[in-house]
């Protein structure tokens, strides 16, 4: 990069840092892996500033979907880990004083990373299913199989406690 | 509970929210710099200082460690404002740090006055001492009121301990305990003071997400540290041992807590260690 992209490089940075990292948190969970995503997508939008400099954030937020979806599809990744003890969340005996926004906040945090990256996509993004289709590089119908099986997924870490599916 | 899209969304979004700002001119520089991650060891500016074979001097260990996070070090070097840049020459006199083993000689040689940043200051009632470091290592600066009988001794301790060091250099959490040793301040000198003016000093390099440093002197004390910028110090005036000898320099330990006061990394049995770099 050259002085000139580089100050627009890190104009752009400057004005878009909260949102991006609030999308990476959203995906990863927690701060460190969700700085280390966004600076990843980062390192890899400086190598194509000229390309994408017209729309550089969406190129960083596809990235950023790739990237964790990827990083949960290494081998590296369990798909489902046991972890030590079961998040902090309702026990069957305790549901009437646990808030529900908990619950389902830990449920989401339990979803893998493919199936919460849909939802992201469609929910909190609010994309359209064929756009979601793109970014993730899949069909229509996967999208839809992936949102159907995610909220089931979801209703069902709700309804009882989580134990084998965990954040990362 | 009904678990639908306005449910997903309006939670996602709560989740979003518990994510903080980042340092964004620290991953433009990182991103430039071509580094995947985080915790990738910045790059060196300066060359590597030659190793040449030599005695090991001291190693500050930490030991105890409780929390293991991925962590990388200080996103980077404040700048000094013209009072610090006084403060760091007037700590360095002979224009750069000096050897443990001479302190009339320069060490490392290439290590120049002007590359060193007044990271972090840690006042009491007597003085101060402050962690000066640049992106190889540090010293540490205690004004004198007798520059003549207590001329300053900026021993330079690479991050990490060991050469060439970096900012990252040792960095295994979200606290690292760079420095426990001892300084004198001659400024606490009285004739009813057995220690000499010394002074326990701890200090090091914190996570982003650390806004607060205690220090457990072992000795019935606890302080909380000066922390700023990703660095951290702290005080307290040396006592002497039964045998009205030695130094009482117990094993110490260090909490780092964030911004709600949740401990979240802590160095137990910090061993007292002269400064220096392991091996030359």
């Amino acid at each position: 990069m050259n002085n000139e992209q580089k100050r627009d490089f890190a104009d752009f940075v400057a004005a878009r840092s909260d949102s991006l990292i609030r999308l990476a948190y959203v995906l990863t969970g927690d701060q460190a892996t969700a700085e280390d995503l966004l600076q990843t997508a980062l390192t890899k939008t400086t190598s194509r500033w000229n390309k994408i400099r017209d729309n550089p954030e969406a190129y960083v937020r596809k990235v950023m979907y790739h990237e964790q979806v990827s990083r949960w599809r290494s081998p590296r990744w369990g798909r489902e880990k046991l972890v030590d003890s079961p998040p902090e969340r309702m026990a069957s005996d305790r549901t009437a004083e646990v808030d529900d926004h908990l619950a389902l906040q830990q449920a989401l945090r339990a979803l893998p990373p493919r199936k919460r990256a849909v939802l992201v996509l469609r929910y909190y993004e609010d994309l359209p299913e064929s756009e979601v289709a793109t970014i993730m590089g899949c069909s229509v119908g996967t999208v839809r199989s992936q949102t159907h099986q995610a909220i089931t997924r979801l209703r069902e870490l709700v309804r009882k406690p989580v134990m084998l599916e965990a954040w990362k | 509970m009904n678990v639908d899209e306005k449910t997903i969304a309006a939670e996602l979004r709560r989740l979003a929210d518990a994510s903080r700002p980042v340092n964004e001119q620290a991953m433009v520089a990182r991103a430039v710099a071509g580094a995947r991650r985080r915790r990738l060891t910045w790059s060196l500016a300066a060359s590597a200082v030659a190793v040449a074979a030599g005695a090991l001097i001291a190693v500050p260990l930490t030991l105890g460690t409780t929390t293991a996070t991925p962590a990388s070090g200080p996103a980077g070097l404040p700048a000094n404002t013209s009072a610090q840049l006084q403060s760091v020459r007037d700590c360095m006199p002979l224009g750069g740090p000096v050897d443990g083993m001479d302190t009339r000689k320069r060490y490392p040689a290439d290590a120049d006055v002007k590359d060193f940043r007044e990271l972090v200051v840690y006042r009491d009632d007597v003085g101060s001492t402050a962690l000066v470091g640049s992106e190889t290592g540090f010293v540490l600066c205690t004004p004198q009121k007798d520059k003549e009988a207590f001329p300053s001794s900026p021993v330079f301790t690479p991050w990490g301990s060991a050469l060439p060091g970096d900012l990252d250099a040792g960095v295994s959490g979200p606290l690292t305990v760079d420095a426990y040793t001892t300084e004198t301040d001659s400024n606490a000198m009285s004739d009813d003071d057995q220690s000499g003016g010394r002074y326990r000093v701890v200090a090091g390099r914190v996570a982003r997400e650390v806004t607060r440093v205690e220090i457990d002197w072992a000795d019935g004390r606890r302080t909380d540290a000066a922390v700023a910028g990703g660095f951290f110090i702290g005080r307290v005036p040396a006592r002497v041992n039964a045998d009205g000898k030695h130094l009482d320099t117990p094993a110490v330990t260090v909490t780092a807590y964030d911004q709600t006061g949740e401990v979240i990394d802590r160095r137990a049995e910090v061993p007292y260690a002269p400064l220096g770099p392991v091996s030359r």
